[in-house]
């Protein structure tokens, strides 16, 4: 049985190439910022949900 | 989500974007940043396509229900777009803090020309191969 994956197994990998709605309006490309500066990812719950 | 927005000023001055990504509509995303005054954008994941290729998805069983929802999970990607670092204990407490002193140490290696962070700063906090904070 393979191992599952976790998301330590994207450490030192290139970001994956999305698109998601964003509310600011129009998509966000992860990798829209690619040569302009660090990207912070917080992926959390719900909205709503503490923090 | 609100140390990020307390937080929000010294992470641009490191240059540094953030997002937040959830499994809620976008127009759920466009309420709650509007309520919250959100100085970034969250993104809405409906499809799961982010959740599954970060790795972060987990099924709840609530009664005879099961919905699938998001881990607490905190990527930094540098400006390279390789990601640097992962939080997989995200408190709600300190966080940001800790997100923040990892992206300075980031930059502050960039611009000092190494090519890893020093060897004293986490790595990868919370995975598995992260030294004791």
């Amino acid at each position: 049985m393979g191992s599952r994956a976790r998301p330590e197994d994207l450490l030192d990998h290139e970001l994956p190439d999305l698109e998601l709605a964003s509310s600011d309006g129009g998509p966000f490309r992860l990798r829209g910022r690619v040569g302009l500066g660090p990207l912070v990812l917080f992926f959390y719950l719900r909205n709503g949900t503490p923090g | 989500m609100r140390e990020f927005r307390a937080l929000h000023e010294h992470f641009r001055a490191a240059g540094a974007t953030i997002a937040g990504v959830t499994t809620d509509s976008i127009e759920s995303c466009r309420d709650w940043a509007a309520r919250l005054q959100l100085p970034y954008p969250l993104l809405s994941d409906e499809r799961r396509l982010a959740g599954r290729e970060f790795h972060v998805m987990r099924e709840l069983g609530i009664g005879g229900w099961k919905i699938d929802l998001f881990r607490r999970t905190t990527f930094l990607a540098d400006r390279h777009g390789v990601v640097r670092a992962i939080w997989t204990r995200v408190g709600v407490r300190r966080h940001g803090r800790e997100v923040l002193k990892f992206v300075r140490t980031l930059e502050a290696a960039r611009l000092t020309g190494a090519m890893e962070p020093p060897p004293d700063s986490p790595r990868a906090p919370g995975a598995p191969s992260a030294p004791p904070a």
